[in-house]
């Protein structure tokens, strides 16, 4: 009978036990252990929400060479101009796996981030097998807050790119690296139309490992120069269409801003630290302390095998904090994966402590990852389940409105909780202008009772609306009729106009049931739709005048 | 050619594997979703990007184990790679995204195996 080596499978045991309290920490955490919800499901962001939309709209255009006119202003002519394979990648999971668009994006996501995490440990584990296993307690703290708000705030295509990068680093590790220039090239080209930064991380990271093997070689080899030039000529054509877009679309100008200083939702330093009440200050500063022994070990360390790993962990270090304020590092994205990046100068100072205490042994080094891996997902576990930004109500008159209105139809939004999250509102596809927040202070302060509103279009006006205007000539239609995007506006004559009757603000909920109170009064307006907290009101008459200006109280 | 294909179906075998355990360890944490849903959820993504990427990275001399986990997870990334950049290209020529599930998998694994026979 052939003998069971119980050595072989330690390994595959650990993942699968890094899978299980990955999941549970995260995606089964913030999904509420369900997938198919009937609304969008814990979107806490505008480009959370912007991000079901692109995948919608891309389900029903087939592609994302024009905007839907609903995202213009009205205006057909938009070119889109994000990178867009999150979107395809997305979408194409979405319809193998049976999702509606709202149903995809944070477990795709998920999904690989839990590939970034383990494509991390392959590649430390090139080095050495005990760093590897010792690496992935830290790894779920990309779990915890706050570097899971990209779960949930929608920096999906940053998480994706991230996969990609790695993946090229893990390539470096090979000896016949340049034969695989073209496997290269496709990962790069993949990474650039996804998120470009990311792209820009792993050119500079290549770099550096290049130049540091020339230095150590103190030659430039040939076969190194025809590498970089076959694989960024294949990157170059595979990217030309996108790349042609973001150079003429979006202004690159100012590139040095000054070292980034965090938002108050960005992940910091100091988010390696365990709550307090667990384990006292010791435990509280174990994962930080670690991860900062495990840097300084490390520059003592750079030798063949190691180069990939630390070299790449210094790489983020030094541009999650981007001591010179280079504006294309996108310092707080970075951050957010820092729990991955810096995951193997963790795993190299526990190493570095079991081989001080002489327990070498790979399975101590696994027993001691499982440990942590058991203490994280139940010590520090944090339920973070919620409805989100845009509850079933809400969700329900918006997909009202998708099917049920004509596709030109003009919607006016007056007063919602989520809705100065702007991206909300392109989920049902009309062409929408939501009353500004200073207007309705100034009607109620005022006790104002008026048809006219300042308004402004909803839609994403990164580059205000731009669209081809001869060859490599750009109009903006932001900049060239500045009155349709943002002016005073009658809201009389919307073809429909969308509310909520509740809010955590009950006084402006009053003043929406105020104003439709009016526009119902004379049948100008009639109730096309209606649930426990939306409505939708349909214009009958088109009356100029459907609102006399009065007090609200009248 | 022999052994390439001797590595592609311990890559397969492999994958199997994973995506049968990934099911189940999938199932059984999201208790509050349809055992049925759970199951494609996991399906289709080894169907979009694990399997075509099996394929393609087998095209590269890379110094990984076969049938390896390792092996899986970077055929996934590949995968995914070349999924993500032939969709977007073939929406923008005017093949419409919402076939590119059903297309793009076969065509890519078909694709690496005229390349394998173009090799041979």
């Amino acid at each position: 009978m052939k003998e069971i080596n119980w050595r072989e499978y330690i390994e595959p045991a650990l993942l699968a036990l890094f899978v299980i309290v990955f999941f549970v920490m995260g995606p089964a955490n913030v999904l509420d252990k369900r997938v198919s919800h009937n609304h969008p499901f814990n979107i806490l962001a505008s480009d959370a929400a912007s991000e079901i939309a692109f995948v919608a709209m891309l389900r029903d255009q087939g592609s994302h060479r024009m905007m839907s006119a609903s995202m213009c202003g009205g205006f057909e002519d938009c070119y889109g101009f994000f990178p867009y394979v999150f979107r395809h990648l997305a979408l194409v999971f979405g319809m193998s796996a049976g999702l509606e668009d709202h149903q995809i994006n944070i477990l795709f996501t998920s999904f690989f981030l839990l590939i970034v995490c383990i494509m991390m440990f392959f590649l430390i584990k090139r080095w050495n097998s005990h760093i590897a296993y010792l690496s992935l307690p830290l790894m779920l703290f990309a779990l915890l807050p706050r570097f899971n708000i990209g779960l949930m705030w929608g920096y999906y295509d940053v998480i994706v790119s991230a996969a990609f990068v790695i993946a090229i680093a893990y390539l470096l590790t090979q000896e016949k690296r340049e034969k695989n220039w073209m496997l290269f090239a496709i990962l790069l080209a993949a990474s650039f139309l996804t998120h470009i930064s990311e792209v820009i991380y792993a050119t500079i990271f290549v770099g550096l490992f290049y130049l540091i093997r020339w230095i150590q070689k103190k030659k430039i080899d040939r076969e190194s120069i025809r590498f970089f030039v076959k694989t960024y000529a294949l990157v170059a054509v595979l990217i030309a269409y996108y790349a042609i877009i973001f150079l003429i679309f979006w202004d690159a100008s100012d590139l040095i801003k000054g070292m980034p200083k965090p938002q108050w939702y960005d992940p910091v330093v100091q988010h390696f630290l365990i709550q307090e009440g667990i384990g006292g200050k010791i435990v509280q500063f174990l994962p930080l302390a670690l991860l900062v022994g495990g840097i300084i070990i490390s520059f003592f360390l750079l030798r063949k095998k190691s180069l990939v790993p630390i070299l790449f962990g210094f790489t983020m270090v030094v541009f999650g904090f981007n001591p010179v304020g280079i504006s294309f590092i996108r310092t707080f994205q970075i951050r957010y994966l820092w729990p991955v990046y810096l995951s193997m100068f963790f795993g190299l100072c526990l190493y570095f402590i079991l081989s001080f205490l002489k327990l070498k042994k790979k399975e101590i080094s696994a027993g001691v990852s499982a440990l942590l891996i058991v203490f994280i997902g139940i010590a520090l576990f944090m339920p973070s389940a919620s409805a989100g930004i845009i509850d079933q109500n809400q969700w329900d008159a918006m997909q009202w409105m998708r099917y049920n209105t004509p596709q030109d139809a003009q919607v006016t939004v007056l007063y919602g909780d989520s809705y100065h999250q702007d991206a909300t509102l392109w989920n049902y596809f009309r062409t929408s202008y939501r009353i500004l927040e200073k207007s309705f202070k100034e009607h109620l302060e005022n006790n104002k009772l008026s048809k006219v509103h300042l308004g402004r279009i909803v839609g994403p006006g990164d580059v205000d609306y731009a669209y081809w205007n001869g060859f490599l000539s750009l109009g903006r239609h932001r900049l060239e009729q500045e009155d349709h995007f943002v002016a005073p506006r009658n809201i009389c004559l919307s073809d429909y106009i969308f509310f909520d009757i509740v809010s955590r603000t009950p006084v402006l909920a009053q003043f929406n049931v105020a104003v439709a109170g009016k526009m119902l009064e004379d049948q100008d307006f009639a109730v096309a739709y209606q649930n426990q907290r939306s409505v939708v009101l349909k214009n009958i008459k088109y009356n100029a005048d459907c609102i006399v200006e009065g007090k609200i109280n009248e | 050619m022999n052994k390439k294909i001797e590595t592609i179906i311990a890559d397969l075998k492999t994958a199997g594997i994973s995506c049968v355990v990934t099911m189940l360890i999938f199932a059984a944490i999201f208790s509050n979703e349809p055992v049925v849903s759970s199951i494609r959820i996991i399906v289709g993504f080894f169907w979009i990007f694990v399997f075509p990427g099996i394929f393609l990275v087998n095209l590269f001399p890379l110094d990984v184990s076969k049938g390896s986990i390792e092996k899986i997870i970077l055929a996934a990334i590949a995968g995914s790679a070349v999924v993500g950049v032939v969709s977007y290209y073939l929406g923008l020529i005017g093949f419409h995204a919402k076939y590119h599930s059903l297309v793009l998998p076969p065509v890519v694994i078909a694709a690496c195996l005229a390349i394998f026979l173009k090799k041979k």
